[in-house]
């Protein structure tokens, strides 16, 4: 295939890509639209479109599956009750991102702001599990001292930190999640992957050391 | 570039400018402590992410839309003006400098405002200055009533 053939084609599959997210995007606002007229099976809808992107943000801020359940069912109601501040010429996914950073900070600081998960809950092996014990209590071990350190950042970082470096959003986005200039979301880029290194030294030093 | 600038750039390696970026690879080339540690870190970051993964459990999403639309019912707008007043009131309890709440700060605020307000806007005295310019009296106090500046003198 010759180099203008090849260019043709990545060029008619970048406008097939553009033409999906233009669709996908137009049925959003539709079943917006929809839910604020009171229609249940288009809110529906927009729940099982975003509730692994919610629930999944929700996870990284709360360390814990069953209350990142229960932050994204908060999160879902208020989107609900809130439909029609949502402005539709602006991304539903940013507006969802903002709200569930922000309800999972309010959850941490209701319910876990005296609570830290001790090392026996992060291993949780069970009788069923006894064959791979030693495998299950090493990933125990290292997420423990992962969210150790995690809980380590403050509020801002450790949003900056999810967003960009593990739900992998650029900084312009980020920036337009958290309602702040973007030098601003470096600066705390910053202050977050340092603090964590410090944190993940302190906690567990063979995560930082090379391995192999 | 030395080792110093090299380590700080480590936290911001996604974040750099394509000549920035040029100039933090070279270094790492040519500079093998720096270069095994960033190696090091980016591991620790990989991990990070692989461990915070969000794998669903089995049977994780059972139930999630029954018990979510049981609190998802179309509100009238007195229930949203509530709702407004309530989140309203819940901000005023949120901590907002250290454990003090929202409220108790702007408590104090208001207290220390109102303690203020006689000092700010008590008429200050009239401050003796004046270019009048008096050779048979001596000039010994100055009122201002409305628009006129009232002087007392006293013979010399």
């Amino acid at each position: 295939m010759s180099q203008t053939e090849d260019k043709k084609l990545s060029l008619s599959e970048t406008e097939t890509d553009k033409k999906e997210v233009r669709d996908s995007e137009e049925e959003v606002i539709e079943a917006i639209k929809k839910a604020r007229d009171g229609d249940e099976s288009a809110f529906r809808k927009l729940v099982e479109k975003y509730r692994s992107q919610v629930v999944g943000v929700a996870f990284r801020m709360v360390g814990d599956y069953e209350d990142a359940k229960d932050v994204s069912q908060m999160v879902f109601i208020k989107t609900y009750q809130n439909l029609d501040r949502f402005d539709t010429s602006k991304k539903f996914s940013t507006w969802l991102y903002r709200i569930t950073i922000n309800a999972s900070i309010d959850f941490l600081r209701k319910y876990k702001k005296h609570r830290h998960e001790s090392l026996d809950e992060s291993l949780n092996i069970t009788k069923e599990d006894q064959a791979d014990a030693e495998e299950i209590y090493k990933r125990g071990l290292i997420k423990w001292a992962i969210n150790q350190s995690l809980e380590k950042l403050s509020e801002k970082q450790k949003s900056v930190f999810i967003l960009r470096d593990l739900e992998g959003l650029d900084i312009k986005m980020v920036a337009q999640i958290l309602s702040m200039p973007q030098a601003t979301v470096r600066w705390y880029l910053h202050r977050a992957r340092a603090k964590l290194k410090e944190e993940l030294t302190k906690n567990f030093p063979q995560l930082v050391e090379r391995r192999g | 570039m030395n080792c110093k600038k090299a380590k700080n750039l480590f936290y911001l390696y996604k974040e750099l400018t394509p000549s920035e970026n040029e100039i933090f690879i070279s270094h790492l080339r040519a500079c093998n402590p720096c270069n095994f540690e960033f190696q090091a870190y980016q591991e620790s970051l990989n991990l990070v992410s692989k461990t915070l993964a969000f794998q669903e459990p089995q049977n994780y999403w059972n139930e999630y839309w029954n018990k979510l639309s049981r609190h998802i019912s179309k509100k009238s707008s007195w229930g949203k003006v509530w709702d407004r007043v309530t989140e309203s009131l819940l901000t005023l309890t949120r901590p907002v400098f250290g454990p003090v709440p929202a409220y108790a700060v702007s408590l104090a605020l208001l207290i220390l405002l109102l303690g203020l307000y006689p000092l700010v806007s008590s008429k200050s005295q009239v401050k003796f200055e004046s270019n009048l310019v008096v050779h048979k009296s001596n000039l010994i106090a100055a009122d201002v009533q409305g628009s006129m500046t009232v002087y007392k003198l006293t013979q010399r």
